[in-house]
């Protein structure tokens, strides 16, 4: 082996070293911790404890309910897309992608601002009804979660599966149409197996999200509704290491069997789309009238439900439902330093997320490197790597690194490395797979080019390629930084008070009913996210939906 | 089958782009070709037909019958695609058989009717593949037999065989012929490859601008192209332009930039004409002489059975065809390239602008 292979090779192979003792150590470390040291309930008497049925079943339920839900918002929204030509589509794109990056937690607030207790629905029937007291609740229980869940995926199935219906040739619809199909037929026959790959490859991403969501169940389940992540939390929390490692073990197998399918669907529909052909698109014009209305109905329905949470925010961060006024105590809140300020936990997650922003490009272009390498077994050994986070839960990493790499080593006193490495690992799987977006769609002739007109490898590697790849490594970075700002299940497993980031105050100030400061922190939130994303836009120029 | 007649078809679109006024007229089983450069207009005019696009003005008659605004899964087509669009979900059969059950068939004729086709193009060994596990040759003839099997009564071929290499493009211009013959389909081909058009077609109309500039025969177009476009689209055609000197019972005298040239019209002293010579009618002889038109000699390309000769006269590129070897091996060892050129005045054909 030449010196600069061997040096390539140690390169290439750091981040899945790192990754090891971060992820895959922790994670088995702390199943067979919690398995075999004795401590707490064993996996027999978890799974056969009632409570852990239950809990097991509500969250494939409301994991396939959500599902569908989204499905059958999102397919409707995505026909259109592909399909309706009409002004500001490339901004409506943009857009659609917002509700997806928003923190979970931010929802939460969003949700009861629009569809709670005094929320905006409310007090218009309140209006109406003349009544004092509040008729209508929707952001709580088995309802506000399955909501927030569609709210969530439903954008996200609009943006793969138009991306999808967009590759369809249209000479492919003609040839249906002129041999008679109908376009009912014309959907069954041609459109929709088309679709299916991405529509599947959606669903179990839907349902993969929705099976490891933790803070909307965690904020609207009032402790009786619990997915498998709560309980492994509530497991941790009450040491019954037993319970909380079993759980994992269950969990890890379902996620980890979708995340795999997912990866295969992905597969299929790489190697299906067309080459440039682009879908027909008509105006709105061209529809008929029941057509009109239908489309219409539902705009306004989406954009009750994907907008109107969103716009509810800002009235979140101003208005008191507690005292029925307006007021700017949310922000006073904001810039008071001390413990009971919210100074500390803006600070903290503009500090984590900018480290853990930094972590993941370092890890992740190596890790896109090593995805593209000749070396033998080193593609597959990356790419697990970059997608073992998406099977593995935010509690479960949280869960892991708190026992095994922080209590030996102390950091447990006070553990914000160990919330940086959560956070990187979480936002990870995007960083990597935006920067090996940008590798694949590097020609190589442009380094064939670079080579033939005499470059060294290091020249070419600073000069040609790197150059080349800043706009997917910003949308990398844009993707982790959200993602870490944003993260709050595993950040809340391990902080202690003086860790607290704004996702996790906004928790703690939803605990204690201090909704406008809530409202303050998720609106200041949203701008971060909205701002970064609508940059990672201009950079990237509207190809974000493949880092999904 | 049906007799097809386009009245002053029009079509304008937003980016100002007009296609029309077009007339034609395609008879019952007759095999007409499009032919034109591309952005012209042809693949307009077919989609028109097809009724993918709507017509603006005119009518579009299928024996006497209007069938503008009438959608086209009701105008009973049968169309190739330039992308060919076979279905990539079905298996060859499937896609075959997709026109049958739209309409509805009985299974057992839909089952005769795609063996009878997958055996007349020789694909029946291929009907349980899937799409993707065929070739660009097999592509087009499973592409053909979908188009054929609902029995339409008119057939659009949209540059079928554009993707495909010179000698499979030819050995399926072949076919598509024969098959045409065989089913006396009414057939609408388009193309902007002249060999492609020539090899095939009853008829040509040749389109440009998003107007027929000329239809006829391959030997009509050819012997006698209307106007300068045809002229010098079909590469039939020398275009010289001069002005008349002399007229005489059909004979002309036209001075070019100072050379008199005898040719054959009926022209008024004075007028400016433009004809057209074709390569094969143009003379070389070595000799220069000043009485007659003379021009040097810019390239000699071999083809096959004859000699491309590019001459320049008065800045004007003439192609002559000769078969004579003497004669190119001398010119290559001509120091001085001047040549003298001469045709005979009854093959200069008169253009029209």
């Amino acid at each position: 082996m030449r010196r600069h292979e061997y040096w390539t090779y140690i390169v290439l192979v750091f981040p899945i070293i790192l990754l090891s003792i971060f992820l895959i150590f922790p994670v088995g470390a702390v199943i067979i911790y919690g398995l075999f040291s004795g401590t707490g309930s064993s996996f027999m008497e978890t799974i056969s404890a009632y409570y852990t049925q239950f809990t097991i079943a509500f969250t494939l339920v409301q994991a396939s309910i959500s599902t569908i839900l989204a499905l059958l918002i999102g397919l409707p929204g995505a026909l259109l897309l592909a399909r309706l030509r009409f002004r500001g589509k490339s901004l409506i794109r943009a857009l659609i992608i917002v509700p997806f990056v928003l923190p979970p937690i931010v929802v939460v607030v969003g949700f009861i601002q629009m569809f709670g207790s005094f929320g905006i629905i409310d007090s218009i029937l309140m209006l109406i009804t003349k009544s004092t007291t509040s008729i209508l609740n929707l952001a709580d229980g088995v309802v506000g979660i399955v909501l927030a869940h569609t709210f969530y995926n439903a954008p996200l199935v609009m943006l793969l599966v138009s991306a999808s219906m967009e590759r369809l040739n249209p000479e492919i619809e003609e040839s249906a149409e002129i041999l008679g199909a109908d376009s009912v037929s014309r959907f069954r026959r041609i459109t929709l197996p088309h679709i299916l790959p991405s529509l599947s490859a959606s669903a179990i991403l839907t349902f993969l999200f929705c099976f490891m969501s933790f803070p909307i169940v965690l904020a609207f389940g009032n402790g009786v509704y619990r997915t498998l992540e709560v309980q492994i939390w509530n497991a941790f929390r009450w040491s019954d290491y037993g319970e909380a490692s079993s759980l994992v073990l269950i969990q890890i197998l379902i996620t980890i069997s979708l995340a795999v399918s997912y990866i295969k669907l992905g597969r299929v529909t790489e190697n299906q789309s067309g080459p440039t052909s682009t879908i027909r698109t008509t105006t709105l014009g061209k529809y008929k009238l029941w057509e009109k209305i239908a489309i219409t109905a539902y705009i306004i329905v989406t954009l009750f439900l994907i907008g109107g949470p969103i716009i509810s925010i800002i009235r979140a961060a101003f208005f008191d439902p507690i005292r029925q006024v307006y007021t700017l105590d949310g922000f006073s809140y904001l810039v008071r330093i001390g413990s009971n300020g919210g100074f500390q936990p803006l600070i903290n997650s503009l500090f984590y997320g900018g480290l853990a922003t930094i972590l993941s490009i370092i890890i992740g272009i190596p890790l896109a490197y090593a995805h593209r390498s000749k070396t033998r077994g080193l593609p597959s050994l990356s790419s697990t790597m970059i997608l073992l986070p998406l099977g593995i839960s935010s509690i479960t990493v949280a869960y892991g690194l708190m026992t095994v790499i922080a209590v030996p080593t102390g950091l447990n006193i006070n553990p914000w490395p160990i919330i940086v490495i959560a956070q990187t690992i979480i936002g990870l799987p995007f960083t990597a797979r935006s920067i090996e977006i940008g590798l694949k769609s590097i020609d190589p002739n442009i380094l064939d080019q670079a080579d033939s007109l005499g470059a060294t490898r290091i020249q070419r590697l600073l000069f040609v390629e790197v150059p080349l790849l800043v706009p997917s490594i910003l949308v990398g970075a844009v993707f982790a930084f959200a993602m870490a700002i944003g993260e709050m299940s595993a950040t809340l497993f391990i902080a202690l008070p003086q860790n607290y980031t704004l996702a996790v105050a906004i928790y703690d100030n939803l605990g204690v009913r201090h909704f406008v400061e809530a409202g303050a922190c998720s609106l200041i939130l949203v701008a971060l996210c909205v701002v970064a994303f609508l940059a990672m836009e201009k950079i990237s120029e509207g190809s974000t939906g493949g880092t999904l | 089958m049906v007799k097809i007649d386009l009245e002053g078809l029009v079509r304008e679109f937003a980016d100002g782009t007009k296609i029309g006024p077009i007339d034609l007229n395609i008879q019952d089983g007759e095999f007409l070709t499009i032919l034109g450069p591309s952005g012209s207009g042809k693949t307009t005019t077919l989609r028109m037909i097809a009724g993918f696009i709507e017509v603006e003005q005119g009518s579009l008659l299928f024996d006497g019958q209007d069938m503008v605004g009438i959608p086209p899964r009701e105008r009973n087509i049968g169309m190739v695609f330039q992308s060919v669009a076979l279905f990539p979900n079905m298996s060859v059969y499937q896609n075959i058989a997709f026109g049958p059950e739209m309409a509805e068939w009985p299974h057992k004729k839909t089952v005769e009717r795609v063996e009878e086709l997958a055996d007349l193009l020789g694909i029946r060994n291929l009907l349980f593949r899937k799409v993707s596990e065929i070739s660009g040759g097999e592509a087009q003839r499973v592409g053909l037999a979908r188009s054929l099997a609902k029995e339409p009564s008119l057939l659009l071929l949209d540059e079928p065989l554009s993707a495909l290499d010179p000698q499979l493009r030819e050995r399926l211009q072949t076919e598509i012929r024969r098959i045409q013959k065989k089913v006396k389909v009414t057939t609408i081909y388009v193309t902007h490859s002249q060999d492609e058009a020539f090899a095939i077609s009853d008829r040509v109309a040749i389109i440009n601008d998003g107007r027929i500039e000329q239809v006829g025969t391959p030997e009509e177009l050819y012997d006698r192209p209307a106007n300068e476009f045809v002229a010098r689209f079909l590469g039939s055609g020398n275009v010289l332009q001069g002005t008349v000197t002399q007229a005489h019972g059909g004979k002309l005298c036209v001075d070019i930039m100072g050379i008199q040239l005898p040719v054959d019209g009926k022209c008024e002293v004075g007028d400016s004409v433009k004809f057209s010579i074709k390569p094969e009618d143009i003379m070389i002889s070595i000799e220069s002489d000043n009485s007659v038109a003379t021009g040097i000699v810019t390239s000699i390309l071999p083809q096959v059975g004859s000699f491309k000769i590019n001459i320049d006269f008065q800045d004007t590129q003439i192609i002559v065809l000769t078969y004579d070897e003497d004669l190119v091996s001398k010119l290559r060892e001509n120091g001085n390239k001047r040549v003298s050129f001469s045709f005979r005045p009854n093959l200069a054909v008169n253009l029209i602008d």
